[in-house]
């Protein structure tokens, strides 16, 4: 198992690989593995996805990937 | 005489006509792959007295008659366990989310899918657990009609086991009663693939692989698919439809078949899919899928429990549910009828027949396979038990030397218990060795139906982590 944390900077729901799965600024589990994150709709965030591949992720040391606001 | 048989000489001919040209009876074809319809689990609803925050899954392994009957004694268990949940008393079996099911397990899955606590009214036993099934099948292959029939070279016995089921048992019913009933739990009948070797669930996302419709499919053709013996009973024909249904595949699919060096069975599960619908031009067309028993990919339908606990890829993955903070207790109840059969081969020094040594050959590694699987699916219950212990302990320690905790959010917490009913936990030598010389087979003797039962209820009910579970649901 895999772990990774999507920031943001408020509560938003993640999607990984296409569908909703966890809130943002939580500890999300995983399976290792290229995935894709993003926040879905409304797209006020940069950048619009991201791409990584997850593995050698623990509980204690999970991969952060970081999405800024931008305004519409 | 002579004329006698030359009156039935024409309706002889004619029969023949008519039923040499059998074949398997097609799956239908999908117009259009669509992800909101069909037998998916997202697409059911929860029932009156379900919930997602407590989160039921049953596995039932294949063992024939000795499988369906000790899964069907935990089911008699489940439904007089009375609980309390967020204020509310119920039945446990009101919670059960998902059943997948194997083989043997499967005709007990199934029907208590399709008729729910009808199964307990007697026709089940009836029809089934207490009939000599392996007699009805003869009897129905010693038909002149049913000869006429195999000798269709893509009509084989599977198809009338496919039949007797499908008239005798299931009432005819297809996948669609379950769309229709629409709600949990949501039923997994597992068989295997015999060119990739892997897990052919009777689930829409799998039929949407080949564009074919499973809602029209008998319920009774996945249980005789999941419950195809190899030897026995013969593969059951899908035909594959690939290509006429404008499918989509999933965005994990493109990634997972580059993903070998880090993710190999994701990988492998990226590929398997693929070979449906996306064939290099190297690869052998794969026109048609012959499909065996369930347990010869995994004998305790585990398997596609274990990918939705460690991925977030399947379309029922339960990883997604915790992520979701949705589940607050994850009960896993695995059904194992697996036996051990003693052998009289080392009393002399005979070298063990041909016989003997295939079937060793064959059995050996799936029963291992079956307690590697047990295995790995408690290391990922420890695993999802231990990560937040650690970060807990580790906050803690941080805290108190620096006076700064742990960067970043929390790991969403939840309880987990992993029950493993099987005959290896009967207390008694001398009764556990009674049920582990068991035979596998779809004809026993209604006594040993009836223990099998009791010791189904019994075991459940005195396994520590079902103790563990029920004192902190009362």
């Amino acid at each position: 198992m895999q772990y990774v944390e999507i920031r943001f900077s408020r509560t938003r729901t993640v999607y990984i690989d296409g569908v909703e799965s966890g809130p943002t600024n939580t500890i999300l589990r995983i399976g290792a593995g290229t995935h894709l994150f993003d926040l879905g709709w409304p797209a006020d965030y940069l950048p619009p996805e991201v791409i990584r591949r997850i593995h050698g992720t623990n509980e204690l040391k999970p991969i952060i990937i970081e999405f800024d606001e931008v305004p519409l | 005489m002579n004329k006698k048989i030359v009156h039935l000489f024409p309706v002889v001919s004619l029969l023949f006509v008519l039923t040499s040209c059998a074949s398997f009876p097609p799956n239908p074809a999908l117009c259009r792959y669509d992800p909101a319809g069909g037998y998916r689990f997202d697409n059911l609803k929860l029932g009156a007295d379900n919930s997602d925050s407590l989160f039921v899954i049953l596995a039932f392994s294949g063992g024939g008659t000795r499988a369906a009957s000790f899964s069907y004694g935990v089911l008699e268990a489940l439904r007089d366990t009375e609980i309390v949940w967020k204020g509310k008393r119920k039945r446990l079996l009101d919670e059960v989310d998902i059943i997948s099911s194997v083989s043997g397990g499967s005709f007990t899955a199934a029907y208590f899918a399709l008729y729910r606590d009808r199964i307990f009214e007697g026709a089940f036993e009836r029809d089934f657990l207490k009939k000599d099934i392996e007699k009805a099948l003869l009897l129905r292959l010693l038909s002149p009609v049913s000869w006429f029939k195999l000798a269709g070279r893509s009509y084989g016995r599977s198809d009338l086991a496919v039949e007797y089921y499908h008239s005798h048992l299931f009432g005819g019913l297809t996948f669609r009663k379950l769309i229709d009933d629409g709600t949990r739990p949501f039923l997994m009948i597992n068989a295997t693939d015999m060119s990739t070797g892997g897990q052919f669930p009777f689930i829409q996302d799998q039929f949407d692989l080949i564009c074919s419709d499973l809602a029209d499919l008998p319920v009774a053709r996945g249980v005789a698919a999941s419950s195809a013996f190899p030897g026995l009973l013969t593969p059951l024909t899908f035909k594959n439809y690939a290509g006429g249904c404008e499918y989509q595949e999933p965005r994990w699919v493109g990634f997972g078949v580059n993903d070998r060096d880090i993710a190999p069975e994701r990988a492998n599960r990226a590929e398997d899919r693929r070979s449906y619908y996306k064939r290099q031009e190297w690869e052998a067309e794969r026109r048609f899928i012959h499909i065996i028993d369930g347990g010869v990919a995994d004998n305790l339908g585990l398997r596609s429990i274990l990918s939705a606990l460690e991925t977030s890829d399947p379309a029922y993955s339960i990883q997604r549910r915790v992520n979701r903070q949705s589940i607050e207790k994850l009960v896993i109840i695995v059904v194992n009828a697996a036996t051990d059969p003693q052998s009289e081969r080392d009393l002399n020094p005979s070298v063990p027949s041909l016989v003997n040594v295939l079937t060793t050959a064959a059995t050996i590694p799936l029963d291992n396979y079956s307690f590697d699987t047990v295995s790995r699916v408690a290391g990922v219950v420890r695993e999802y038990d231990q990560s937040v212990q650690i970060r807990e302990r580790c906050r803690k320690i941080l805290e108190e030397a620096t006076g700064t905790g742990l960067q970043g959010g929390g790991l969403y917490a939840f309880d987990l218990y992993l029950t493993h009913v099987a005959f290896d936990y009967i207390s008694d030598p001398k009764e556990r060795f009674d049920f582990k010389n068991l035979p596998t087979s779809f004809s026993l003797p209604p006594e040993t139906v009836d223990s099998l039962k009791d010791m189904g209820r019994a075991l459940l009910r005195n396994d520590g982590e079902f103790k563990r579970l029920l004192g902190e649901l009362r």
